[in-house]
């Protein structure tokens, strides 16, 4: 394996001082035994920033697809990757579908006239007579 | 994942969850990728992916790579191997890492 301080990703630590990863590994509520050295704590950290969020991942799925939620665990990691690789090409994830939780259709649309002033009944009657036209 | 990792094309196979092939003294097995489920399962096992000389040196772990054959390799048959049936075959210590080595990388 290689020196924590060479893996992808931890170079970004290998500056840091010992009491700045100790307080990195408290802030994010990761255990380490004292005495430690720096190279253990970097170890940690850098396995912490790799740790999948699965809430994060079943959320996709389960926001995005029509997967059931018991289904997910039925699947491999690699196709969860292909399917969560894919879904920005079919669906906005984070714009939303217009009209459905948080879409701009959601808003409510502006009661007040565009100059803020209720509109006038010469307005109101133009806009009756439109419909006249109609039967 | 890269943009360009992302647009890479994936093999129907992998959709499928169909795993791959492996050749063993001769003959051919195949071996499918770990769901979700048991991802946790088979980490605690703790089992050697290195020199299997760790995992069969001891009942309890023997039984856990029999296990992981019998959950996740079939023979050309379509049946699912053991430990003993995999001996019978005549699979030696590196045959068993290379099914692990396959197991591993194919389950991402």
């Amino acid at each position: 394996m290689a020196p924590a301080d060479k893996k992808d990703g931890a170079e970004k630590y290998s500056n840091w001082e010992i009491d700045e990863l100790r307080k990195e590994c408290t802030k994010r509520n990761i255990k380490f035994i004292e005495p430690d050295n720096k190279e253990e704590l970097i170890k940690l950290l850098w396995q912490n920033d790799h740790t999948p969020d699965w809430a994060e991942v079943y959320t996709d799925l389960l926001c995005h697809t029509s997967i059931p939620y018991e289904e997910i665990a039925n699947r491999t990691i690699p196709q969860i990757d292909a399917i969560r690789s894919k879904l920005g090409k079919n669906i906005a994830i984070k714009i939303g579908i217009p009209g459905i939780f948080g879409g701009a259709l959601d808003n409510p649309p502006s009661t007040s006239s565009p100059t803020g002033k209720p509109p006038k009944l010469s307005e109101f009657a133009a806009f009756c007579n439109a419909f006249n036209s109609i039967s | 994942m890269s943009k360009q990792e992302a647009n890479a094309p994936v093999s129907l196979s992998t959709m499928l969850g169909a795993g791959e092939t492996f050749e063993a003294k001769g003959k051919t097995y195949t071996v499918k990728p770990i769901t979700l489920k048991h991802i946790e399962e088979f980490m605690a096992d703790n089992l050697s992916i290195g020199s299997q000389l760790f995992n069969l040196t001891n009942t309890e772990t023997k039984v856990k790579v029999s296990k992981w054959l019998g959950g996740y390799c079939t023979d050309e048959k379509g049946e699912l191997m053991t430990l003993e049936k995999a001996m019978d075959d005549g699979w030696d210590i590196v045959d068993l890492k290379n099914f692990f080595r396959k197991l591993c990388d194919l389950s991402g």
